[in-house]
């Protein structure tokens, strides 16, 4: 047995022995980096000298002597065409060193099922692959990797890059644009702290958030004017010389998507607000590469307009008045029910009893108000209610009868908003104490705008 | 125990105070100068030899508190063991690969998995076996009385017997030992102790009970009465008429069996009417305790105003402090958990979503769909008891709740208190309904419909009946004991039996009763209906509290495999789990062959 198999054993013992030889001298090496930190390590490479002295120059060489850290160290013919912008102004060079400097140690192996997103010293997130690193569009290839110092992990690159701006910041440059102008103009300021925000940030998107990824998109002048004209009539107020802040969110909240797309954008695209918009690429007139995401100018925006003025649905359990006493007010639980509630007022012994529905979010424009009212034969006899806008006593449609086991949207009337957010939808029971004809049922109120 | 170990461990600190030093040098001069081998040998103060234990009656009590600090570390494996290998309770995203294994049915004994060990059940029997021998001692040397050797005993073998139950219900075949042993490790010693099969052993165990002296709670004038750390002890200990009721429900003794579970439903009795509320009320499923324990609304109509809290409704059986005078309307064997005292209460860490938990269990699609299947009287499609065992219900991840009402993450995330119930008065009710629907009296089913739908006055009221007088109606006291129910209430003449408050387990739920088919006709049928109804009320009332596999794999037994298999089969199928799923089909077979046990793996 054992002579049958002699040769085998001789060589793997022989395959064996040299592998061990390898690793022996892969150990010895890194024993010798261990006792250096990454400044001692770079320093030691004398083809490293140039970020070496750039390590120096911006002081970022303090940090790097303790602490846990990956360098991405650019050689010294790469750093020869550094422009003197960055040379020369001091955040410049921090933001430019720290670009090639990562948090934690990272590992080439790591990366080599997907790739690692690698939170640098500059506040950016590089995209770390088992052979290059990446800053957005530039990446570097290794000329060695994994080398491990007494606190971290050094590379040696083929090639600098040089840290790109975040949204924010590309929008707050390009203050000639009327998104830009319209964003930054959204600013407000809190009551109670008196501090200054902008509420797009707090509402929209964090554009300056490096950690997050996005795609922007901005407008020329020309197709914001069309997209404005399209919008305002949705947004009127009384305010007629100032831009709301409705209408200036409208108009930029769907600019905006969670996922940034550098090239090949799908050509339908769900905004953060989840309205769909058409991308054509034949519409960009430059793109902007940033740190964390992607700007597109484009000439025109190609939206879907009954995602951005939905229809809106009230439900009955989500009232937010009620003209009486809370006791006959009973939210019901039905399996039949939109979100399984609805809402039954009875036995209130109260003429014209009314529950209050605002709606903030209505449109400037026409709808279609229907309501799911329905006599499940837990009340025995027929109810008659109506709907009032605005005002109890505003009663356009009349009284309408709700049926019994009707699970159908029963069209009600239109109303044309006049000002957004201006709407109040109100149930009124009949005007009689007697409670066998004042009952109120409501499952739900559902707006449809009308697009003419 | 656990008190003696704290008392020890505080001497222990004290020793270390004594300034050491200061005496060390003159201490090995004078062991240098008298080192005589017998001035060395002097017995140790701080470790209490076995021997020189047990030394009068309150030695004995401390040894009783102790057996039971012991069997509350085996909580979480009771209720692990008992819910998630049946059809309630399933593990979630976040459980454990042994929490799986046992709801995939796919333990195997080289997996040492922690929830299939025997070790801990044996640690609490070994326990109990020394107590025993040292309690036998005490006796033989007269340091305690016949009668406090009586009442410690047959507790001590009581627990050891409730201990025997659940290893046969799991593992099947176990050693049964009854004698002290000096190493755990001899229990795996098959010369020494032979294992007994399930039936074989719950033979033993009742014949064991029947011997003992003593089976009521402990007198009223004893240190194991009162409290301790604040927690009523009246409804610690084990109720052992409760325990061999339970014994002779799987021996198939079933008269015996209700009469046992009968006298836990009589024990307000002896206070007679004069009592009050609390003879009327007393583990009867009463209404007038419906302020209390009912499923209730404040307004009939408003889903919002479900009475939902720990100090009202149906929910404050689980929610309610400890001692409160209500909780003994319906606690029979409860213990109390708190974060001041060892052992940890398990269950935040299984079942909440919050603070300390780590939400490794959850309520089963099955469970959910049976609560969702109800209507109750206010047309709310769905079984209260649902929102109320439950956290989140409705929502994607529903929480088994029965055990995590007392937890407050948000302000005392560290504070893990709580209940272990092992038996209250509706598992009773249950199981007598169980009992009386396998007599042979004629028309008996009726009766143990009525304990699950609206109560006795309700079912034996005929429809057709007007007047006043009850005499005759109201009752099933010509059925003789244990079925003699007394319920009548009437004004001319006056009746209040001592069950005229009875309205059963749905009727407390607030749920309409379920009325036999017409078209069931045959005695056999019935019983078989009938006993589908109490397994389905079961998981509706009990879920989540470890009376699910015991239940399905006595009636599965005694009946057919498929009780058991087709429920758990159920469960699996439904999971959204696509492992779960995949094994749903081999797991019913597994369990339709009568593999129903876990390995017996004694891990050395």
């Amino acid at each position: 047995m054992i002579k049958k198999y002699k040769n085998h054993l001789l060589i793997i013992i022989f395959i064996g022995l040299s592998a061990c030889s390898d690793q022996w001298e892969e150990h010895n090496n890194a024993a010798q980096d261990l006792n250096n930190n990454l400044v001692q390590l770079i320093r030691s490479d004398a083809d490293l000298s140039t970020f070496a002295d750039l390590l120096v120059e911006s002081g970022l060489d303090k940090q790097l002597s303790s602490g846990s850290y990956t360098v991405w160290a650019p050689t010294n013919a790469a750093l020869a065409d550094l422009p003197s912008s960055i040379t020369g102004d001091e955040e410049a060079l921090k933001l430019f060193v720290g670009n090639h400097i990562g948090y934690q140690e990272n590992l080439s192996y790591q990366a080599d099922e997907e790739p690692v997103r690698v939170k640098m010293m500059n506040g950016k997130v590089s995209v770390l692959r088992e052979n290059s690193i990446t800053s957005v569009d530039e990446s570097a290839s290794f000329e060695y990797a994994d080398r491990l110092a007494k606190n971290g992990v050094l590379y040696k690159v083929d090639t600098y890059m040089v840290p790109k701006k975040n949204i924010w910041e590309v929008l707050q440059e390009e203050s000639d644009n009327p998104i830009s102008q319209l964003v930054m103009n959204m600013t407000m300021t809190d009551e109670l702290t008196m501090e200054k925000y902008n509420y797009f940030q707090y509402d929209v998107a964090d554009l300056s958030n490096e950690d997050s990824t996005y795609t922007f998109i901005m407008l020329d002048d020309a197709a914001y004017e069309t997209f404005q004209m399209e919008m305002e009539p949705y947004f009127k107020d009384t305010l007629p010389d100032e831009m709301s802040m409705p209408l200036s969110l409208g108009l930029t909240k769907d600019l905006v998507f969670t996922t940034s797309y550098y090239e090949d954008v799908p050509d339908t695209i769900l905004s953060v607000d989840s309205v769909r918009v058409a991308f054509h690429p034949e519409n960009v007139v430059r793109q902007i590469n940033a740190s964390n995401g992607v700007v597109y100018m484009m000439n025109d925006f190609d939206y879907k307009l009954s995602d951005k003025i939905p229809a809106i649905k009230i439900e009955g359990e989500y009232f937010d008045a009620i003209s009486g006493s809370s006791g006959p007010v009973n939210i019901r639980a039905r399996s039949w029910a939109s979100n399984e509630r609805d809402l039954l007022v009875y036995n209130h012994s109260t003429p014209s009893y009314h529950v209050t529905y605002n709606v903030p979010q209505a449109h400037s424009t026409k709808y279609k108000i229907y309501w799911l009212a329905n006599n499940d034969n837990y009340w025995p006899r027929n109810n008659w209610q109506s709907i009032a806008i605005d005002s109890v006593s505003n009663l356009p449609y009349g009284n309408k009868m709700v049926e019994f086991n009707n699970l159908e949207e029963v069209f009600i009337g239109e109303h044309e908003v006049q000002n957004y957010g201006q709407l109040k939808l109100i149930l009124k029971a009949e005007s009689t104490s007697n409670n066998d004809w004042n009952t109120l049922v409501l499952d739900y109120l559902k707006l449809v705008p009308v697009f003419e | 125990m656990q008190k003696l170990t704290r008392i020890l461990k505080a001497q222990s600190m004290k020793m270390i105070s004594i300034p050491f030093k200061k005496y060390i040098a003159a201490a090995t001069i004078s062991v240098g100068l008298f080192s005589c081998s017998d001035m060395l040998d002097v017995e140790p103060t701080l470790e209490l030899d076995k021997d020189r234990y047990y030394q009068n009656q309150l030695d004995a009590d401390v040894a009783v508190m102790g057996v039971y600090g012991e069997m509350m570390k085996l909580a979480e494996q009771y209720v692990v063991l008992n819910e998630v290998r049946a059809d309630l309770m399933e593990p979630t995203m976040m459980a454990d690969a042994d929490l799986v294994d046992l709801s995939n049915h796919s333990v195997v004994a080289s997996d040492n998995n922690k929830y299939a060990d025997p070790k801990p059940f044996y640690r609490v029997i070994l326990n109990c076996n020394d107590v025993l021998e040292g309690l036998e001692r005490m006796r033989d040397e007269n340091r305690i009385t016949e009668d406090q050797y009586n009442q410690r005993l047959s507790d001590v073998a009581a627990v050891r017997t409730w201990v025997y139950l659940q290893l046969g219900i799991h593992f099947g075949e176990v050693p049964y030992v009854t004698k002290s042993i000096e190493s755990i490790d001899d229990v795996n010693n098959p010369s020494l102790f032979p294992k007994l099969s399930l039936m074989e052993l719950i033979d033993e165990l009742v014949e064991y009970m029947e011997s003992m002296p003593y089976l009521d709670a402990y007198p009223s004038n004893i240190g194991l009465v009162g409290s301790s750390a604040g927690y009523d002890l009246s409804t610690y200990f084990v109720n052992k008429r409760g325990l061999l009721g339970d014994l002779y429900l799987w021996q198939g003794n079933y008269i015996k069996a209700a009469e046992m579970f009968r006298t836990i439903m009589e024990s307000s009795t002896s206070m007679g009417p004069g009592a009050g509320a609390v003879y009327y009320d007393r583990m009867r499923l009463s209404w007038s305790s419906s302020n209390y324990f009912n499923v209730r609304y404040g307004k009939e109509n408003d889903i919002n105003s479900l009475f939902n809290d720990n100090i009202n409704g149906w929910r404050s059986i689980f929610g309610r402090p400890a001692g409160e005078r209500y909780s003994y309307d319906v606690w029979v064997w409860v213990m109390h958990y708190d974060s001041d005292f060892a052992p940890e209460y398990p269950f935040i860490r299984l079942f909440a979503n919050e603070g300390e938990g780590e939400y490794q269990l959850k309520p089963s699609q099955s469970i959910l769909d049976k609560w969702n299947s109800q209507t109750q009287w206010n047309n709310v499609e769905f079984d209260a008891r649902g929102i109320l065992s439950t956290k989140n219900w409705g929502t994607m991840e529903p929480e088994v709740g029965k055990f995590t009402f007392n937890y407050n993450a948000m302000s005392t995330p560290l504070q893990k208190e709580g209940k272990w119930i092992l038996e209250r008065a509706a598992s009773v009710h249950l199981k007598f309904a169980e009992a009386a629907n396998m007599d042979n009296l004629d028309g008996i089913s009726q009766l143990s419909r009525a304990l699950i739908n609206e109560g006795i006055r309700e079912a034996f009221t005929p429809d057709d009946f007007s007047g006043d007088d009850v005499t005759d109606i109201q009752n099933t006291l010509e059925y003789g004991a244990p079925y003699d129910f007394d319920a009548r209430q009437g004004d001319f003449p006056t009746y209040r039996g001592p069950w005229y408050r009875h309205q059963g387990i749905r009727g407390r739920a607030y749920l309409p009763p379920i009325t036999l088919p017409e078209d069931i006709t045959g005695v056999q049928e019935e019983k078989y209906w009938t006993e589908d109804l109490i397994i389905q009320e079961s998981a509706l009332e009990l879920a989540f509290e470890g009376h699910r596999w015991p239940q399905l794999l006595r009636i599965a037994m005694r009946r057919d495999p498929s009780v058991l298999a087709d429920r758990v089969y159920d469960k699996l199928s439904k999971s959204k789990n696509a492992e779960a799923v995949g094994r749903a089909a081999g797991v019913r077979s597994k369990l339709m062959s009568g593999d129903w046990f876990l390995p017996f793996h004694w891990e050395e």
